[in-house]
């Protein structure tokens, strides 16, 4: 099982949510983070916002759904423009539900 | 050494720490945020006997939006769901992971949809950022 980390656009978090539902992925964790990429921040004539808002999605999913997970992520947060957003793919090595405590 | 991240009721935090504390996991971080799970976060489908009131009024106190509430100005075809949650990040090297996840899992066992997952991944390294240790002799 991998361990899918999404960075999005605040404004495309129900966009993604409602497309990976779709896909047959509902089941997911966010956070509501700040963050900086490459460019430091963003400034606008004399500001500088040096942390920007960003929506991390959590979803862990079997080996072979990943690609197209990612897939599902990057078409729908994609605006082309610098602050899209990175896409982490980590190992897990067990994963159980609680309820019943058998592994996944 | 090994990372164990558990999502759970935001409810059972305290008595999760408190339990863990008595078998020596005593560093944690938790993070509140919120989560969905098979039932795509809907309580208003999947109504928890545990939240023992009235589930229009849970979802004013969580602001969740409610269809109705949805309805009026919904640019999306159908609301989104997202249920309050705890995520606990544990790292362990000297007490085994078993035992950490066995007492995640029996603190926070109610039989009912919303208990959440546990997940335990390898880590690769770690540093005290105080001492400048590396490795195991950074976690315990």
């Amino acid at each position: 099982m991998k361990i899918i980390r999404a960075i999005i656009r605040p404004e495309k978090e129900d966009d993604v949510v409602l497309a990976l539902e779709g896909a047959g992925f509902p089941a997911m964790t966010k956070a509501h983070v700040f963050g900086r990429g490459k460019q430091k921040g963003l400034t606008v004539g004399p500001v500088h916002y040096d942390l920007l808002p960003k929506v991390l999605l959590l979803l862990v999913v079997n080996d072979e759904d990943v690609e197209r997970v990612m897939s599902v992520i990057a078409d729908n947060s994609k605006t082309g423009f610098i602050g899209d957003g990175k896409i982490f793919i980590s190992d897990i090595e067990k994963a159980y539900t609680v309820r019943t405590g058998e592994g996944l | 050494m090994k990372e164990i991240m558990a999502v759970v009721r935001q409810s059972k935090v305290k008595e999760t720490l408190a339990a863990l504390a008595e078998i020596g996991v005593n560093s944690t971080t938790v993070h509140n945020l919120n989560g969905r799970g098979r039932q795509g976060g809907n309580i208003m489908e999947c109504v928890d006997p545990l939240m023992d009131v009235n589930v229009e009024y849970v979802s004013k106190i969580y602001k969740f939006p409610t269809p109705s509430s949805m309805a009026e100005y919904s640019r999306l075809t159908k609301p989104v769901f997202w249920v309050p949650k705890s995520l606990l990040d544990i790292v362990v090297s000297e007490v085994p992971e078993e035992k950490v996840v066995d007492v995640i899992m029996k603190v926070n066992r109610t039989g009912n949809p919303g208990d959440g997952k546990v997940f335990v991944m390898p880590i690769e390294d770690a540093m005290r950022i105080r001492t400048g240790e590396r490795g195991d002799a950074a976690i315990v």
